[in-house]
């Protein structure tokens, strides 16, 4: 016994130092190093691609920049990353980029401008990829939008300074002179101008692909027609396993923390005490474990092979989702509802809290309602919601969710299950003992 | 003298110790006093969610009692794995286990009897956990999800892996006392190992010289090494998989649970037929 | 029906049984004696299949004894010097489980049977384990005779037994050799020994160095006390000498 513990502990030991070897060389190593622009659907970001981190993923049918550059990869034991050093003069890599399928047809794409845009601003929303001259156009767009609405900025600031030292001026006037104050300045009555938000990235050339679903290769054919040395890489190209309708859940009494319900598994529980704000998003499911490396591809997180998650989906924007919104108890459908615009009002006088109430558009009230969705009022007995199909049916593919309005019961009530095997097991002593009592007092007959 | 009607196979000899092996355990407090904990236990995890939506007014869960469920089987995978642990060892230690291999007993039926007495044991008390999830979901208003039950029925199978394990340790000792204490060991360093990994994951290292790597280093070995080879970790990816609907990985583990038990079987038997059945010291 | 032909048994560097060659037969009792550590236990293992002998052979009933013979275990009925019980277990129970075990038919009758053979049918529904020691080795009877074995082997039947107890396993005994059964029977209480068995075989270091009936023994010594007694310290000079 001791003998095989000692030989155990022995292997253990083994693997735990084999552990201790990195993976790959510690020091720095020249490499072609990949640096698409991939899309997860909301975002556009590069990712560095080393050797090491093994084959591109990308998002079947969405556009991706495929570029190359030439860079020290080392070992970075934090993050357990390989990663490139990016910080020098940028080397790329000149050539053509070649993709290549699993039957062996080449895709030489040429490269074009292309930029990225960001209609609500950087990191405030989805973005945008356009290509080509449109691309170009856009940019020019965008820079003369952005120059006029600083302009009108800068023009605003002036009268704004010019107004203040106008009401200065009269301040004090007024003060020297109290019993014939002069006039007061004008009030300033031009609004102020809303902010730019939006943003275009400078436009740049690179090959462009958009890849069915599959399995290629990559890579990049210098001027002399060879292929670079350490250019040809996996890429793989993963689609969507299932698309559907989530929603963002803002209960009536903590509306801005709204929750989320992607998947279309979860249920919604509710205590009955406020009114629920259905916000229907378009969501799509992707395989969990692809779908997380398509950012960090190196990740060391285990994730199991056949879990999915469902995201949001930006690309279907905001479409077929002025279609009706059904309510259920059971079978039968108690009414349905359309989206309405609905604005936070908050209670007037000393009492704090707030209401929220149906956006009407007023001339004195608020320019913009502060969202748009579905009442569900706590007073329904509603068991099931949806958004209804064109056959007036709810399936999960339009974002049926349970909803389950729960009772609370105080705490030690829900110990009780657990003395459920100590009265199974005294009711089977109790017979076992009546049945060996009666077995006892039968007398045992020899044969 | 004609001897027994009919020569005893080895499934029917398997058969008897199991039966035997399975009311042994039924009639014991041990089985009930497991199932009891096992289910304050799942109340407990439960709990955090009761509170929230207490809290909150609204909560969106996909299975709500998962987590609860994976607790409660748990507890009964490490109670089996305890009473396996002491079957053989408690029947070399009395005398008994000699006594067995004066009749038709073999390493393998005996083994066989082991592991299927205190499988049919789990098995028996599985009814007893579903009614009293049922009570919990009416009494929590939350779902008892179809994947959820699955898991915990596809979770015999890996159950019989840790009674497998469980035996194998068993034979390997003399007394009860040193079965437990070999037992309650492996858990603590598979259990403490996985504990360790997840904890220093949460330290912030910034240097690269800090010594916290090569530490989580060894224990991102270790712990992968534990993935393979511990029999909780097969309970985990069927139960889990099942409830998570990852069919794949949890079909995997069943499949992965079946050959562990057949191996541990194996190595049971054999290492029996080695040591031989009587108590020490005679 | 007891055969054995050149049985050795090795313990590290310790010969415990060494070319053991003895025989018995059909409706006899078979004394087998020597003194402690003579390697008695060792055979008996042996012949029960619990332990592989290193060279040689046992045959019960003209077959080999083998471990893992389920046939052969069927034909043999084991009783050890010490009855370990199984503590939640009934008289009843116990022997029914081993009735089971054996598919004897129609279990539930057999087991009334033996137990009222045994002189146990009034204590049927207690623990085994709150019987006395001499209850306790008349329900060890009763599982070994379960099967109706041709072979009883019998391991200190009387050890620690008081007079009432030893007369009461020696009805059995001799009931059961007169039933045609061989009765292998190893003990230290040489009175009894000399009272029921039929013929005697003794051990020494693993050695067989006497084996004859009872009656060529009490014609050559005045009893079998004296013929242990002097055989076993003959050899032991014997064995002096040459060394």
């Amino acid at each position: 016994m001791k003998d095989s513990l000692r030989r155990i502990l022995l292997v253990g030991v083994a693997f735990a130092l084999a552990g201790l070897v990195p993976a790959g060389k510690a020091g720095a190593e020249g490499q072609v190093v990949y640096w698409p622009l991939v899309s997860n659907a909301t975002e556009y970001r590069r990712i560095p691609y080393p050797r090491e981190a093994g084959p591109l993923l990308v998002l079947a049918d969405s556009e991706v920049v495929i570029e190359a550059r030439r860079a020290e990869v080392a070992f970075w034991p934090i993050t357990r990353e390989y990663l490139a050093d990016f910080a020098g003069p940028p080397e790329f890599i000149e050539g053509t980029v070649e993709i290549v399928d699993g039957a062996g047809n080449v895709i030489a794409p040429t490269p074009e401008p292309y930029v990225l845009w960001y209609p609500a601003g950087v990191g405030a929303g989805p973005s945008d990829m356009v290509r080509g001259a449109d691309a170009v156009a856009l940019h020019e767009e965008y820079v003369n939008t952005a120059r006029a609405s600083a302009l009108r900025l800068l023009e605003y600031q002036r009268l704004v300074t010019e107004s203040r030292a106008a009401v200065e001026a009269w301040a004090r006037m007024a003060a020297d002179d109290p019993d014939n104050p002069p006039p007061p300045p004008p009030e300033l009555t031009v609004p102020e101008p809303k902010p730019y938000q939006a943003f275009a990235t400078e436009p740049r050339e690179a090959a462009i692909v958009a890849l069915p679903e599959g399995a290629y290769t990559v890579r990049i054919r210098a001027r002399n027609s060879q292929l670079v040395p350490g250019s040809e890489r996996g890429l793989i190209s993963f689609a969507s396993v299932d698309q559907g309708v989530g929603y963002v859940l803002r209960p009536g009494n903590r509306w801005t923390r709204p929750l989320v319900t992607f998947d279309p598994d979860e249920a919604v529980y509710t205590t009955g005490e406020t009114d629920l704000f259905f916000q229907p998003v378009p969501v799509v499911e992707y395989v969990a474990r692809r779908f997380t490396r398509l950012f960090r591809p190196q990740s060391v997180e285990v994730i199991d092979p056949s879990l999915t998650l469902w995201v949001p989906d930006e690309s279907r924007g905001d479409s077929g989702y002025n279609s009706r919104f059904a309510l259920w108890n059971g079978q039968t459908r108690l009414e349905t509802l359309e989206r309405t615009a609905y604005r936070v009002a908050q209670k007037p006088g000393r009492t704090r809290g707030y209401e929220i109430e149906e956006f009407t558009g007023r001339a004195d009230g608020p320019l913009e309602p502060d969202f748009v969705a579905i009442r569900v009022g706590r007073e329904l007995p509603v068991t099931r919601v949806g958004i209804e199909g064109a056959s007036g049916s709810g399936n999960a593919g339009s974002g049926v969710r349970a909803i389950r309005r729960v009772t609370p019961v105080p705490e030690y009530v829900l110990f009780l299950p657990a003395l459920l095997p100590l009265a199974v097991g005294l009711a089977m002593r109790g017979l076992a003992g009546r049945l060996l009592a009666a077995r006892r007092d039968r007398p045992i007959e020899v044969g | 003298m004609s001897g027994p009607v009919a020569i005893p196979t080895r499934l029917s000899v398997a058969g008897v110790i199991a039966w035997r092996e399975a009311k042994a355990t039924m009639r014991g407090v041990g089985g009930l006093a497991a199932l009891t904990v096992a289910l304050i236990a799942a109340i407990w995890v439960v709990l955090v969610d009761v509170r929230a939506l207490r809290a909150s007014g609204v909560l969106v869960l996909a299975d709500p009692l998962k987590a609860s469920m994976s607790t409660a089987i748990l507890v009964l995978a490490l109670f089996v794995a305890v009473s396996a642990a002491v079957s053989a060892a408690r029947d070399r230690e009395s005398g008994t286990l000699e006594v067995l291999f004066y009749g038709p007993v073999d390493e393998v039926s005996y083994i066989l009897g082991k592991l299927g007495g205190l499988l049919l044991a789990y098995v028996a008390g599985l009814p007893l956990l579903i009614v009293s999830f049922a009570i919990l979901s009416a009494l929590t208003g939350f779902a008892l999800t179809v994947p959820v039950v699955l898991g915990l029925c596809l979770s015999v199978i890996p159950a019989a892996e840790i009674i497998g394990f469980g035996v194998m340790l068993s034979v390997g000792t003399d007394r009860v006392r040193t079965a437990l204490l070999v037992l309650i060991t492996t858990i603590a360093v598979l259990f403490g190992i996985s504990i360790a990994y997840t904890m220093v994951l949460l330290v912030e290292i910034d240097d690269p010289s800090s010594s916290v790597l090569p530490l989580r280093d060894t224990l991102a070995a270790l712990d992968a090494v534990v993935r393979w080879i511990s029999p909780f970790a097969y309970l985990d990816r069927v139960v889990d998989g099942a409830a998570s609907r990852a069919w794949r990985t949890a079909l995997a583990g069943l499949a992965a649970s079946v050959a562990f038990t057949a191996a541990m079987t194996a190595i049971a038997a054999w290492w029996l037929r080695r040591r031989g059945v009587h108590r020490r010291g005679e | 029906m007891i055969e054995t032909d050149g049985l050795t048994k090795r313990f590290g560097s310790r010969l415990a049984v060494d070319g053991l060659d003895l025989s018995a037969r059909a409706g006899e009792i078979y004394g087998f004696l020597g003194p402690n550590g003579a390697g008695k236990s060792t055979t008996i293992r042996m012949l029960l299949g619990i332990l592989e002998p290193d060279a040689g052979e046992a045959r019960i009933c003209g077959r080999k004894v083998r471990r893992g013979d389920r046939e052969g275990r069927c034909l043999v009925g084991a009783v050890g010097e010490v009855q370990h019980l199984y503590g939640d277990m009934t008289c009843l129970e116990y022997l029914h489980f081993f009735a089971m075990l054996y598919r004897v038919a129609r279990p539930v009758s057999r087991v009334r049977e033996m137990l009222g053979d045994v002189g146990l049918a009034d204590r049927a529904g207690d623990r085994a384990v709150d019987l006395s020691k001499g209850l306790q080795q008349k329900l060890g009877l009763a599982r070994a005779l379960l099967h109706d074995p041709p072979v009883l082997v019998l391991d200190e039947p009387v050890s620690g037994l008081d007079p009432h107890g030893i007369r009461e396993v020696r009805e059995i005994i001799v009931r059961e050799r007169d039933r045609g059964r061989l009765v292998f029977c190893s003990s230290h209480v040489l009175s009894e020994v000399e009272r029921t068995a039929d013929r005697v075989g003794i051990i020494r270091e693993g050695k067989l160095v006497f084996e004859d009936t009872i009656g060529e023994v009490t014609r050559r010594y005045a009893s079998l006390e004296e013929a242990f007694v002097s055989i076993t310290g003959e050899f032991a000079e014997k064995e002096g000498a040459e060394a």
